[in-house]
């Protein structure tokens, strides 16, 4: 009875520990494992399916492109912490810290927030069609617009930026995020999401990304590798803050 | 052996659920919490002051984790939370002691006859609810997104203790209003960059839109919405805000004659900041003027009270709310107007119960009384892991 109570213990804390994975230290896991742990909305399918492509059309193994995908999560997690910690921000956000419209903007610009979800805080990025209209992809709806009025995000983190190309660049790139509207949905796939396609599923980074990458051949990336995150396009070297939220 | 790998699991076991309950978990503190059995009880908005609606963003619905609050405010100034799913820019309907909650998944009726519908078909994102007295139902209007042919889907939910239709309307909107009669909408083609006022009939079913005129935009200026639509006898009112600059705006009511449909643009105030933008936007746009006496009332992110004579035309700042912020910085700040009174939720981090209600007259200007909302700070502080915003606000009594 007694090997039985610690087994089963010992068994529930392993499973426990496993769930937060921010805090996984457990380095007998794959990196499939840790990123999936890290993604959890992402399916082992899609994972594995996008990393054998990858690893076909690049010559790559499997392993360095895991342990790739892996370095550019821990990156974006390490910095989302940084962040947190230099804004004062421990767990709650919204309750004291503030909020604001994201407020109106040149068309081609967009908008930074340091978006929370359940598991890790990627960020949200979104573009401005108009100068009072964002498009932006977004769980279950896929890519829509909303309003600038409307749209809340928390102060301190939150910034707008435009991109370093001409007016014909800028507005071709959000009428090509506006397309999508409507037709591209969500997709949980962050980790290699610069080496799927333009058309189809997508999540907020890659809908910017694609778009100045098609119009201008931008690569609003600041790190590049396989994966591109809202900070990611936030910190490429083609933008330029306009002002902080 | 065995009782230190016990014990040594049970703390490790202990310290994970800490930590994740302090980062991540989204349990509201259960001094606060109502249960399902709570709101179905008849008597339960006897004691009930007004209503707050919390709710997080689409885009941290991620993990279907999303969550709305109704923070229910009684007569002895408490506050008490029911938690639903969540829905973007989700909104309350209050009638006759009646209130209608909303979240993606399903309408709940509350007061005397307890009715909870699911629905078919979630959304994410919500534009406007209010009672259409002409009809005697309630109505939500939802911003769905563009359909699979290319139009634009803003869903209806209609209805009321006897059932909730469900509708269409094929448009984008910038703006909505709910009147005693009429369902409004300014609707907007973000291509053309063309807005066209409108009309919703219902029908026992279905709703069909009516064309009412579309704005003349000569010199091709975008416009962000201000405040609802609302109307009197003789016009159509609604107020927008004239895109100059990422740092400057122009704030303009539209009046639009009902039978002539002749359009007039009053400028209210022009604002320019390059730090902080979004200062002059309403606490919440929705909510933000009112209609009284053939005076339009309208309460700016600067706490301003612009008002416009209806019969004279005549602009003036009427008053300024206390200690108003001017940075565009918001914490959970909402106005409920009635009558001849505004109602505003306020902040201040100076004080213990960080959230009060503040009642001004509106022919005064005066500030009649202070009403404090015990354990709201508490609520909101409990929510980990998500990032919440207010999104309406309602007086019950």
């Amino acid at each position: 009875m007694r090997n039985h109570v610690v087994s089963t213990v010992l068994a529930f804390c392993l499973a426990a520990f496993s769930v937060p994975s921010a805090f996984a230290q457990n380095h007998n896991l794959t990196y499939a494992d840790e990123i999936l742990q890290m993604q959890p909305d992402l399916t082992n399918e899609e994972l594995l399916s996008s990393v054998r492509s990858i690893a076909k059309n690049t010559g790559d193994t499997e392993e360095a492109l895991f342990k790739q995908i892996y370095k550019e999560l821990k990156n974006d997690q390490t910095k989302a912490t940084k962040e947190k910690q230099q804004a004062g921000e421990i767990g709650t956000m919204g309750s004291s810290g503030g909020t604001v419209s994201v407020g109106t903007s040149t068309k081609g610009n967009f908008y930074y927030t340091a978006s929370q979800t359940a598991y890790l805080n990627h960020g949200h990025v979104g573009m401005y069609y108009t100068s009072s209209t964002i498009v932006e992809s977004v769980p279950d709806t896929g890519v829509r617009t909303i309003s600038t009025t409307l749209r809340k995000v928390d102060q301190g983190d939150a910034q707008v930026k435009s991109v370093t190309t001409s007016t014909t660049n800028r507005e071709n790139a959000a009428n090509w995020a506006f397309s999508r509207v409507g037709i591209d949905d969500y997709s949980y796939n962050f980790v290699t999401n610069r080496t799927t396609s333009h058309i189809g599923d997508k999540n907020c980074s890659k809908l910017i990304w694609s778009a100045y990458k098609l119009n201008g051949n931008l690569d609003l990336d600041v790190d590049g590798g396989l994966g591109v995150y809202p900070r990611d396009v936030r910190d490429a070297p083609d933008t330029r803050l306009v002002r902080n939220i | 052996m065995k009782k230190v790998i016990l014990t040594f699991a049970l703390i490790i076991l202990i310290g994970a659920l800490v930590v994740y309950n302090l980062f991540w978990g989204q349990s509201i503190d259960a001094s606060y919490s109502l249960e399902k059995e709570d709101i179905q009880n008849k008597n339960f908005l006897e004691d009930k002051k007004a209503v707050l609606y919390f709710s997080t963003t689409a885009d941290q619905d991620m993990d279907d984790k999303g969550i709305s609050l109704a923070v229910f405010l009684n007569d002895k100034g408490e506050a008490d939370v029911y938690q639903m799913k969540g829905l973007e820019l989700g909104s309350l309907s209050v009638h006759s002691r009646e209130l209608m909650l909303t979240d993606k998944n399903s309408v709940r009726l509350i007061g005397k006859n307890y009715k909870e519908f699911k629905m078919k078909k979630p959304q994410y994102t919500g534009e406007r609810a209010g009672y259409l007295k002409s009809k005697n139902f309630h109505v939500t209007i939802f911003n769905t997104g563009v359909n699979k042919n290319g139009g634009y889907d803003s869903n209806v939910w209609f209805g009321n203790n006897s059932g909730i239709q469900t509708a269409n309307i094929p448009h984008y909107i910038l703006a909505s209003g709910i009147t005693d009669n009429e369902v409004l909408i300014l609707t907007q083609d973000t291509e053309q960059n063309l807005y066209k006022l409108r009309n919703v009939m219902f029908t026992e079913n279905n709703v069909n839109v009516q064309d009412l005129v579309t704005l003349e935009n000569k010199t091709n200026s975008e416009f962000s919405v201000r405040s609802p639509i609302m109307s009197d006898a003789e016009f159509y009112y609604f107020i927008l805000s004239e895109f100059v600059n990422d740092t400057s705006e122009n704030t303009i009511l539209f009046r639009v004659h009902k039978k002539t449909l002749k359009q007039e643009k009053i400028l209210l105030a022009s604002f320019s900041n390059k730090k902080h933008p979004t200062a002059a936007i309403p606490y919440n746009v929705k909510n933000s003027a009112h209609l009284n006496n053939q005076v339009l009332y309208y309460l700016n992110g600067l706490g301003e009270i612009i008002t416009f004579d209806t019969q004279t035309s005549k602009v003036k700042t009427s008053f300024t709310i206390k200690n108003a912020t001017q940075d565009g910085v918001r914490h959970n700040e909402e106005i409920f107007f009635n009558r001849e009174h505004v109602y505003v939720v306020r902040y201040a981090e100076e004080m213990k119960e960080k959230y009060f209600i503040e009642n001004y007259s509106l022919i005064t200007g005066e500030r009649i009384k202070t009403i404090k909302i015990n354990g709201l700070n508490e609520i909101l502080k409990s929510v980990k892991g998500k990032s919440i915003y207010s999104y309406d606000f309602k007086m019950l009594k």
